[in-house]
């Protein structure tokens, strides 16, 4: 539908809206006005009836046949409640015009004000209310008087009714007041007051309190005449007060059926008016629904033609939507193969043991970085996004070959493979092999992937392997020496054997001839002449022979201890370099002095040992060999200890104690010394292969380990340390007696 | 002379034909009839205001103890006393049968009960108060708000405050007194003297007067018709002056709401100024300066007995 027709539509309803609304108010308030209208006629007949109701009590109680004032006040009590309702119902009456008025604008200016106020209403009543007051106040005052005047003159004829006088004055009393009453000549009022001053002079002395009676008398008679005009002008006001008050409501409800006659004409032109709209609306409804009419048959005949039309286009569309499904199921599967592969890659890619990125020659950055690059370099992948990254934790001594690699796989058209150390962003170093292979698109290289692999452990395991190998060669050098040294022993033995022998000889020699000398010496003093006692002194002197016989005996025997010494030292390390392979029983404490002999070099300088050895120390089935060796070891680990302990090497405050001990099938030997100790780290570690305290090449971390599987594993022994920090250590080696035992256990 | 007799009774007969046919007409006294339609819980609340003292200004004085709804409807004084010990210038009447007044206060100033209860509260020779202040003390309590949002729908306001109080008072009309009873037919209710005090009543003219529902007010009257009561009794008040201190008019001077008698053997001292200590007293001064005549001990014995006799019953759970 066009705009315009669509606005045209809307126009009509709202204008129909409106129209509806405008007749439903102006009847609704049709409605109510009527209602206001009908509350208050019955209302002002309410007022007419009440009105006249108490204009007839007033009468009745004037004419003495209603005695109490209960039913006057209630009537104007009522007349009252009515003009209130009254009232406010009239103002509910101007207000529904004041809203006709704000609907129809200025159109009612033009009509008719009607003035409608109940206020002269409510002004009357009060007036009469007032004036009935006044009446029931004088009327009692009258209506008593009349009573009691003529009861006093019967009660005092009563009183004296044997005075005939007296009585006969009262009569013409009586009668002169009734006249006076009830005609209405005023010459009565004369001949009353000649009644009473007659009985006042006459009856002064007859009867006391005359004086008081006659007051009384006189008093009643002066109210019965003031009191009486007084009512009848209040009777005819209230009279006129009624009637005035009644020709008001008259006014009043005139007043009202003329506006309601204008209302209601006013309330039939609006009916008509929309009576009259009303139609045309309807009439304008039917020529519409006839022209839809028409133009819905000709619709029908349009449709069926759509309907062929649609019908073919329909099913091309669905061969060609089945077409497109076809086409799109086919995708589908290839993309989630897709998805698969890509999976997979990923997989593989994330779970290798190094960092796969692929770099982007033309871009000059990097278009892949897996998330190996966390294990690598220990970033994130988009940190590693340019060559500046990659070259920031790469090592800068290494940097240049590893440049000179990519570049030259560049060149090539050439894979490229390199170690390399790579600075992690948390410090640590790491070697890493990277091989990349340049990929080529039209001759140039587009792009580089390449796979970054730690191999810290290879590298790390290879420099282990270099250092066992340099310590194996030490040791076969060590062992060597150590055969050169067992050697050179053996051949120093021997002349040392001889050495001592003779030394033996000479010093025997040496003490007999130095005796002989003195035995001389003491003859020639004994006996001999004087000339040979001088020649034999000079003789003596000229030798020296003092100083012979005490320093050569000395120089002999120390001569004989040093012989004796090396014959000692030569010994030991025959023990030493030979030892028996086998299981034998041996003298430990022997074998201990031995090696304490041979390790002297390692420990004189800086400490003192001392030994504590168990005399009935048992004979230990073993390898004499090993035990040498591991408690070699020990003293030589415990010198050093004192080393590293007692910076002045003159101090010789250290201590190594050698002990030995029986324990039950078992002995003990137990090397201490009060060396810098250990703690408990290298406690638990020191057995470890390779595990060594000391600087790199002054140590091979594999005495103790050797030690250690020595005696646990060869002769199953247990070897455990104690040690405190700063404190020295001691190590302690339990041998088991005799092995057949060993394999019991 | 005989026949002067017998005329001067039959003219006599002519004006007691009024009277007559005052009597055959109807009583001019009507027993009590009890209010219906009231609302219970509002008569209730109205009962705790009556008796609270919060409507005073130092929370001394309640209606109650002006009006003592077990002793008569008032004080037993001649003047009431109100705050600070302060006396008034005229008479407390019977807060009893006070709804069946046409107007309230001696000089008629109150068309209603509710309008009556303003006058108290704020006069500062009674209360000594405000409604604002009353209104402040009784939102200060949550049972008065509470009891009050029971009743009313916008708690506690003056308007309220004053319905209460009077639908209270419209509860406490006394039914039921012989004297009722007798009117509804019950012969042997009151003595004969009593019925002889009626019959005096009546004929003596106090009827004209005190008559209606309430034996009395509903209608003014100058004190002092037939006598000048003031001059002889002397020391003249501006409370003296009723009816004039509302309208203004000469004619009003010395005149005041005529009281009703029910219940009024409970209620002396007499009087707009409690001059008449007992009914005989009352009774006689009535005599001589509204009806302008004298009486005897006998007649006023027997008027004091029908008196008596219209003391009805409070209903017990609004003492």
């Amino acid at each position: 539908m066009s705009k315009q027709a669509i606005l045209s539509v809307y126009a009509k309803v709202l204008i129909g809206l409106f129209l509806v609304l405008l007749v439903t108010f102006s009847l609704l308030s049709i409605n109510r006005y009527s209602a206001s209208y009908e509350y208050q006629k019955s209302l002002l007949s309410k007022l007419r009836l009440s009105s006249q109701q108490l204009h007839a009590q007033l009468l009745e109680v004037r004419g003495g046949f209603v005695v109490d004032y209960d039913g006057m006040v209630e009537k104007v009590s009522e007349i009252n409640n009515l003009l209130s309702s009254f009232a406010s119902s009239n103002s509910l009456n101007s207000q529904l015009s004041e809203e006709e008025k704000s609907v129809f604008g200025g159109w009612l200016e033009g009509q008719k004000k009607i003035d409608i106020s109940s206020a002269g209403l409510v002004a009357a009543q009060s007036s009469r209310a007032q004036v009935v007051e006044d009446f029931k106040s004088n009327f009692s005052v009258f209506r008593n008087s009349q009573l009691i005047v003529f009861q006093l003159i019967a009660d005092l004829r009563q009183m004296h009714a044997d005075n005939r006088v007296l009585n006969d004055d009262l009569d013409k009393l009586e009668a002169n007041a009734l006249k006076a009453i009830h005609a209405m000549i005023d010459e009565n009022d004369s001949a009353l007051d000649s009644s009473l001053s007659i009985i006042r002079e006459r009856h002064r002395k007859s009867f006391e309190d005359i004086d008081e009676f006659l007051g009384f008398i006189i008093g009643h008679f002066k109210v019965i005449n003031t009191r009486e005009s007084i009512i009848s002008d209040i009777v005819r006001d209230e009279v006129v007060l009624s009637k005035d008050f009644e020709e008001q409501l008259d006014v009043f409800e005139y007043k009202l059926d003329g506006e309601y006659h204008q209302h209601s004409q006013r309330s039939s032109m609006y009916r008509y008016g929309f009576g009259a709209v009303a139609l045309i609306v309807l009439f304008y409804g039917i020529f519409q629904a006839v022209r839809s009419g028409r133009l819905a048959s000709q619709l029908l005949v349009h449709n069926e033609n759509l309907e062929e039309v649609v019908a073919k286009r329909t099913e091309n569309l669905k061969l060609a939507t089945d077409n497109l499904q076809a086409e799109q199921k086919e995708r589908e599967k290839a993309l989630i193969e897709l998805k698969e592969s890509r999976e997979m890659l990923d997989a593989i890619i994330n779970n290798l043991h190094g960092c796969v990125y692929e770099y982007d020659i033309v871009d000059d950055s990097v278009s892949y970085m897996s998330r190996g690059s966390e294990d690598i370099w220990g970033v994130s992948p988009r940190e590693m996004s340019t060559k500046e990254d990659i070259r920031k934790y790469t090592n800068q001594d290494d940097l240049p070959s590893v440049c000179s690699a990519f570049e030259r796989s560049l060149d090539e058209h050439a894979p490229f493979n390199v170690e390399y150390r790579v600075m992690q962003k948390s410090g640590n170093e790491l070697w890493v092999r990277e091989v990349g292979v340049p990929i080529v698109e039209n001759g140039a290289v587009k792009s580089v992937v390449g796979l970054v692999s730690d191999i810290n452990e290879f590298k790390k395991a290879g420099e282990d392997k270099k250092r066992i190998q340099e310590e194996l060669h030490h040791a076969q050098k060590m062992e060597s020496v150590g055969q050169l040294a067992a050697g050179v022993a053996h051949e120093i033995n021997t002349p040392a054997q001889f050495i001592s022998d003779n030394l033996v000889f000479l010093q025997e020699s040496a003490g007999e001839l130095i005796g002989l000398v003195k035995d001389i010496e003491a003859e020639v003093e004994k006996s001999g002449g004087e000339s040979t006692r001088q020649v034999i002194g000079e003789l003596l002197d000229r030798a020296d022979m003092d100083y012979l016989a005490d320093e050569v005996p000395q120089a002999l025997s120390q001569s004989a201890g040093g012989i004796e010494r090396i014959a000692t030292i030569v010994r030991a390390m025959k023990d030493y370099s030979h030892p028996g392979e086998s299981l034998e029983f041996a003298d430990i404490n022997g074998a201990l002095q031995s090696t304490i002999i041979v390790s002297k070099s390692e420990w004189k300088y800086f400490a003192k040992l001392e030994t504590a050895f168990d005399e009935d120390l048992p004979m230990v089935e073993c390898v004499v060999g090993d035990i040498n060796q591991v408690v070699l070891n020990m003293i030589v680990n415990a010198a050093h200890a004192i080393v590293d302990k007692f910076d002045d090497p003159d101090n010789l405050g250290g201590l190594i104690t050698v002990r030995t001990k029986t324990l039950e099938e078992q002995v003990c030997i137990e090397i201490s010394d009060n060396g810098a100790g250990m703690s408990e780290s290298v406690k638990n570690r020191i057995f470890d292969q390779f595990f060594t305290t000391k600087e790199v090449g002054k140590g091979t971390g594999q005495g103790l380990s050797i030690a250690y599987r020595l005696i646990v594993e060869n002769h199953g022994g247990k070897i455990d340390v104690e040690s405190e920090p700063g404190e020295g250590a001691t190590f302690r080696i339990v041998l088991p007696v005799s092995q057949s035992q060993k394999n019991k256990n | 002379m005989k026949c002067l007799n017998r005329c001067g009774k039959r003219r006599v007969f002519i004006p007691l034909l009024f009277f007559f046919s005052l009597s055959s007409q109807s009583e001019p006294i009507v027993p009590i009839t009890s209010p219906s339609g009231l609302n219970e819980r509002e008569v209730q609340l109205g009962k705790r205001l009556f008796h609270s003292t919060e409507l005073s200004r130092d929370n001394s004085i309640s209606c109650a103890s002006c009006h003592k709804v077990g002793g008569g409807g008032d004080d037993d004084l001649p003047f009431a006393v109100g705050v600070d010990g302060q006396v008034g210038p005229i008479n407390s009447p019977t807060v009893l049968n006070s709804s069946l007044n046409a107007f309230q206060f001696w000089d008629g100033r109150a068309a209603t009960l509710e309008e009556q209860a303003e006058g108290p509260i704020h006069n500062p020779l009674e209360m000594g108060s405000s409604w604002q202040e009353v209104i402040e003390k009784l939102s200060g309590s949550s049972a008065w708000v509470d009891e009050f949002r029971e009743v009313y729908q916008d708690g506690i306001t003056s308007v309220n405050i004053a319905r209460a109080i009077a639908t209270y008072e419209r509860a406490l009309v006394t039914p039921n007194s012989p004297f009722d009873r007798y009117l509804q037919g019950n012969e042997s209710a009151i003595e004969d003297q009593a019925k002889e005090g009626y019959r005096l009543f009546k004929r003596m003219g106090c009827v004209s007067c005190h008559q209606g529902q309430n034996v009395g007010g509903n209608m003014f009257q100058q004190f002092g018709i037939m006598g000048d009561y003031f001059r002889d009794r002397g020391s003249i008040t501006e409370a003296d002056y009723g009816r004039f201190n509302v309208t203004g008019k000469e004619r009003d001077r010395y005149t005041f709401k005529v009281p009703g008698l029910r219940n009024v053997a409970q209620t002396a001292p007499y009087f707009h100024d409690g001059s008449a200590e007992t009914l005989p007293d009352a009774i006689r001064t009535m005599a001589r300066y509204q009806l302008g005549r004298g009486i005897t001990a006998d007649q006023v014995r027997a008027i004091e007995a029908f008196l008596k006799s219209l003391s009805g019953q409070v209903r017990e759970d609004l003492l």
